[in-house]
């Protein structure tokens, strides 16, 4: 099966019209994507929840069962992405996907890769922030003698105690993504396919969209996506100081503003626009991550970095980049040759809502948060 | 479709086949795990979606993190024949003695320690109540035999192993071995320590003098006691000023401002035995005193220790040890000469558990790695120590033993008249906990390995099979002191550090038919408990009907005089404010839980490790807000203790003044106890909290100033963080 010899379709604007090359396919077979990435989503955070239990640091062990519902759904954009990004390779490498015994073992051991990077990623992020909560601990405590090489040994052996359990932890979630691909495939009767059933029909819907389609909409849902975050931390950021409260209403409604323009007049100002909205805040991030922003409540000193502010600034650095490639693409005019084939936008409007989702849940939101947990800090 | 594929029907059937495969597998994963799982999840308060996270997580880190394995101690071949020491009263000093002393007991500063730095805060002369007697303890090394017995090392399947010598020998397996002499570091060099009886209104001044530098019998003194053999001896649950109460939160802020007293050293502690408040109805009945040394009282109390303090109320004779007077429960009372008595029929048990090395089993701890036991090698196997008492200071749930004791011998005996017992139970292990129950038994124990147990269910080295119940326990008394009404009881729930004082009557059986010279009783433990963690079977949860362990042999003997009685009313409660609910909301609330730092901070309150040069802070109340663990003397408040869950059950301690349980789980029990803790309606200083339990408990803050603690009592627990410190104030 080759898409080369497909037909040009009607363009959607005039002005656009090109001769097609294979753009990838919308045949996702959703239903199994989702399932896997969702099973290997809950079955990986079930262990590394548990896990928190006897390794993790004390405040984040109250509600496992919240946590867990939380962080994998949290997760979840995570996971489908890398499940996307198995199915383009998969059709590279094979283009008869889904044929031959060999190749559906291939299928699904790539698969359990990618969800085992995914989930021993996850597992290491919670392990470290157990570990650097577990030295806040440590730190405060003056446990009687218990100073220099007794409190170093401590650490240590904390330190060691977060290894083992992400070594632990690694080989549960690629042993568990293992029996849960497998159970997923068994369950679809043996075959793992991530597009949709059986051969495409012919002549339908091979490609549907312009190219430049995908590139707005990988460039809206990132700006949207950074607008969301910086909704989400205003009320964090105007219990501090309702200046930075206020700013970071205005950003989020520009940042909006911006993606609609994009949408509805899709030219030169409102692209401009879009990179503007994203280099200024960017800017902004790096000055107070580093030397510190010189007014408000802590003027003049570097702030942590946080999972919030790490997702939005990805976002705006993706806008940068895709606005760049874009004012490149039409510099040049590299006519029928799309900048971003529709498989790539999948796997980039996937990437980008992933990337929020973290964000989210470090935005220190309520229910969201996968910093704190719910139980108390002590303190 | 590719030529390779099979036909459509084939292709059907097996994908059908897959399906059904994969969805009946997980049904039935899911039902069978439900099946097997539930019910262990649900005794252990983990049947929930929280709980089966800390189930997970505590399997993965049994089998991967932690290494708590005990040896297997060499069976006892002749259990019961060793006779039960019963402890004489201690004798006092005389006091031309005492004046003879350099440094004398006395109310001034510098007279409270040798330290020199202290005073006593509250002299007896200012309640009214004269000079204090004078007992001298020594902290001594000294040698001490669990058994007289022959023994056959076992290994885990319970066949018979290896064992070996000091010299180096090794003995084949099936030899029969004496036990060498352990090592203790004990009160006048004994375990138990001496006794001492004490009544209210005499006050007594203990001098505890440290000698543990001096090793007369060039012991070995392995791998477990505070490394620089330092003290800290609490009268528990005595109503004592800070500086005698021997509490970390003191001692590293004011006195000896370390961890204990060191070698050559003395504190003199003063017990006023002046009930709270002066109030009659707070008077106790058994104290005992224990190390406290911070961070190593587990290893020093199970390396000796361990002393006995049963306290008489001369009040109206109620309570002063004679039958024929007061309350006339069980006892003859003899004043003796130099200023002692003694009360026959009237006899503290103090259960420990031990384990006895096998030679074979790593010693590997956190220690090893702070270099507190350098000479030791370890992490190293000791087949030098063969037979002698093996410790593990940093367990993951708490320290077990498998070899049960009472008093200092392993399964001892006692012959008992044809009368009525006052017993004192008292639960000296680091962490076990134990159900007694009376038990007779025609073919009589038999050993655990014989009837072909294994590993952990060896606890315990002896079962009676046809062990039945025979005769009941009339409770009178528990930590606090007397009931306000006797409990009969089949069988009673004895936690770490409480004491339980009961009746028994050796003349009848439960049947009502008269017991006969010669007949047997045994003392038996039903409750299993394989690890610190909490049971795996007794009566009120999950029991196991084959588990019945005997601990100590009762033999009738001849008839003897009996003019006590178990009168139907004891000693009146306190009573409780009526608006005691009032103080609800503002209550101070502490909760207790695993945390899971590496190395030795495991047990965390409100998410902190201990420390003792401050005061707690309550977790948030209903009233919204986070009180200080500081009350005001001659205040009464509500705390409450709450279980952290993850499958741990907790013996909290609290010190200073014994409370009363007034809500249990969310319930008001000062009218209707609840099942499993029929004794809430008492005084009490320990709250045992089931997994996930909570108390809230009524107290008062009386008489004295000052630093004091409360902490977990499963030893384990309390010498890795799981304690906190608190205060009266002025
Ligand atoms: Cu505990």
């Amino acid at each position: 099966m080759t898409a080369v010899s497909r037909p040009p379709q009607a363009a959607m604007r005039s002005e656009v019209v090109q001769p097609r090359v294979y753009d990838g396919n919308l045949d996702v077979a959703w239903l199994t994507v989702l399932g896997l990435a969702a099973s290997m989503a809950f079955a990986d955070m079930f262990w590394v929840v548990s896990l928190r239990q006897v390794a993790g640091a004390i405040e984040r062990t109250s509600d496992p069962f919240t946590d867990w519902v939380r962080e994998s759904t949290l997760l979840l954009p995570t996971y489908v992405a890398a499940v996307l990004c198995v199915r383009v390779v998969r059709r590279r490498r094979t283009p008869s996907a889904a044929a031959g015994g060999t190749s559906r073992v291939g299928t699904a051991l790539v698969l359990v890769g990618a969800g085992t990077l995914v989930g021993v990623l996850a597992l290491a992020a919670s392990s470290l922030y157990d570990y650097r909560l577990e030295l806040a601990l440590l730190g405060h405590t003056a446990h009687g003698s218990c100073v220099a090489d007794c409190l170093d040994s401590q650490r240590t052996s904390t330190a060691l105690l977060q290894l083992k359990s992400l070594g632990l932890g690694s080989a549960l979630v690629l042993a568990t993504n293992l029996v849960v691909v497998g159970w997923v495939a068994a369950l679809l009767g043996g075959r793992l396919r991530l597009d949709r059933a059986g051969d495409p029909p012919r002549g339908h819907r091979r490609i549907g969209v312009h190219h430049r389609d995908g590139l707005t909409a990988v460039v809206v849902s990132a700006l949207v996506g950074a607008a969301v975050l910086h909704a989400a931390v205003v009320p964090e950021h105007a219990s501090e100081w309702l200046v930075a409260g206020a700013f970071f209403v205005a950003l989020a409604c520009v940042q909006a503003g911006a993606a609609g323009a994009v949408v509805h007049h899709g030219g030169r100002v409102s692209w401009t626009a879009a990179a503007l909205v994203s280099a200024v805040p960017l800017a902004v991030w790096l000055w107070s991550r580093t030397v510190g922003l010189p007014w408000g409540p802590e003027a003049g000193a570097a702030e942590p970095l946080g999972v919030a502010d790490l997702a939005a600034a990805t976002l705006e650095l993706a806008t940068l980049v895709l606005v760049g490639s874009w004012a490149r693409h039409r510099r040049h005019r590299l006519a029928g040759r799309p900048l971003l084939t529709v498989d790539t936008t999948l796997i980039a409007l996937v990437a980008l809502l992933a990337v929020t989702a973290l964000g989210l849940g470090g935005s220190g939101l309520g229910w969201l948060d996968l910093t704190s947990g719910t139980g108390h800090v002590p303190g | 479709m590719s030529p390779e594929e099979p036909p459509a029907a084939a292709q059907v059937s097996r994908r059908l086949f897959l399906r059904t495969g994969a969805v009946g597998t997980a049904g039935l994963l899911g039902v069978s795990a439900h099946a097997a799982w539930s019910p262990l999840l649900a005794q252990r308060g983990l049947l929930s979606p929280d709980g089966v996270f800390s189930a997970v997580g505590t399997a993965l880190a049994d089998a991967v993190f932690y290494t708590e394995h005990f040896p297997i101690s060499p069976l006892i071949l002749h259990p019961f024949e060793d006779q039960l020491p019963v402890p004489r009263a201690l004798a006092p000093v005389a006091l031309s003695d005492v004046r003879g002393w350099s440094l004398p007991p006395g109310p001034g500063l510098g007279e409270q320690s040798s330290l020199r730095n202290e005073r006593h805060q509250k002299w007896p002369s200012q309640v009214g109540y004269p000079d204090p007697i004078v007992y001298q303890i020594e902290l001594l090394v000294r040698p001490h035999s669990w058994t007289t017995s022959k023994v056959l090392p076992i290994d885990d399947e319970g066949r018979p192993t290896e064992s070996f010598d000091r010299e180096g020998r090794v003995f084949a397996p099936g030899t029969e071995r004496t036990l060498p002499p352990s090592t203790i570091y004990g009160f006048n060099g004994t375990f138990p320590g001496p006794m001492i009886n004490a009544e209210y209104g005499r006050p007594v001044l203990v001098r505890f003098v440290n000698r543990l530098d001096e090793n007369p019998y060039a012991l070995d003194r392995q791998d477990f006691g505070a490394p620089d053999w330092s003290f800290l001896t609490h009268l528990h649950n005595g109503h004592t000023a800070p500086e005698s109460d021997g509490n970390p939160h003191y001692a590293m802020t004011s006195g000896p401002r370390s961890m204990g007293y060191l070698p050559g050293t003395w504190v003199d502690n003063l017990y006023l035995n002046w009930p709270a408040g002066g109030d009659e109805r707070e008077k106790q009945s058994f104290f005992w005193f224990h190390d406290h040394r911070m961070d190593h009282t587990g290893s020093n109390v199970y390396k000796g220790m361990v002393g006995l303090y049963p306290i008489y109320d001369p009040t109206n004779a109620m309570d002063m040890g004679d039958e024929r007077r007061g309350l006339r429960l069980p006892g003859v009372r003899t004043d003796r000469a130099d200023g002692a008595f003694d009360v026959a029929y009237h006899i503290p048990l103090a259960l420990h558990d031990l384990s006895l090395d096998d030679g074979v089993t790593l010693h590997h701890d956190i220690h090893d790695t702070q270099g507190d036991f350098p000479g030791t090698g370890n992490p190293a196997e000791h087949p030098e120590w063969w037979g002698t008492t093996f410790f593990k200071h940093f367990p993951n749930h708490g320290f077990v033993g498998d070899v049960f004791g009472v008093n200092g011998v392993a399964y001892p005996a006692l012959e008992v008249k044809r009368r009525k017992y006052r017993f004192r139970f008292l639960d000296a292990s680091v962490a076990r906990i134990y159900e007694l129950a009376l038990m007779s038994s025609t073919q009589g124990p038999r050993s655990a390995a014989s009837l072909g147990y294994v590993d952990d269910e060896l606890q315990g080295q002896y079962r009676i099979p046809d062990g039945q119940r025979c005769m009941r326990f009339t409770q009178i008394a528990s930590d606090g002191g007397l009931l306000p009404f006797p409990l009969v009881r089949d069988s009673f729930e004895l936690w770490p550090a409480k004491r339980r004082e009961v009746v028994v009557d050796f003349t009848r059986y439960l049947d009502g038919s008269p017991t006969t010279k010669g007949d047997v009783v045994y003392l038996t433990n039903v409750m299993k408990m394989p690890d610190g963690r909490m049971w795996e079977s007794s009566s009120r949860s999950s029991p196991d009907a084959a588990y019945k362990v005997p601990i100590l042999k009762f033999v009738i003997g001849d008839t003897a005089p009996d003019d006590s009685q178990v009168p139907p009313v004891l000693r009146p409660l306190p009573p409780l404010p009526p608006r005691w609910k009032d103080l609800m909301p503002n209550r101070l609330i502490f909760e207790v839980k695993r945390g899971a730092l590496g190395g030795e901070t495991e047990w965390l309150i409100n998410g902190e490790p201990f420390e003792p040069d401050s005061v707690a802070r309550s977790l948030k109340n209903p009233a919204g807000r986070r009180p200080l663990a500081e009350q005001r003397m001659g205040s009464f408040n509500l705390w409450e203790i709450r279980n952290g869950g993850g499958g741990w059950v907790h013996p909290f301690h609290l010190h200073m003044e014994e409370h009363r349980t007034v809500m249990r789980n969310g319930r008001d029990v000062t009218t209707t106890p609840q099942r499993g803790h029929p004794d809430d309606v008492s005084r009490e200083d320990l709250a045992s909290l089931d997994p996930n339990g909570s108390v809230v408990v009524y107290r008062g803050f009386r008489d004295f100033v000052g630093p004091y603690v409360a902490h977990c009592h499963n030893l384990a627990h309390e010498d890795h963080s799981m304690m906190f410190g608190w205060s009266i104030t002025p």
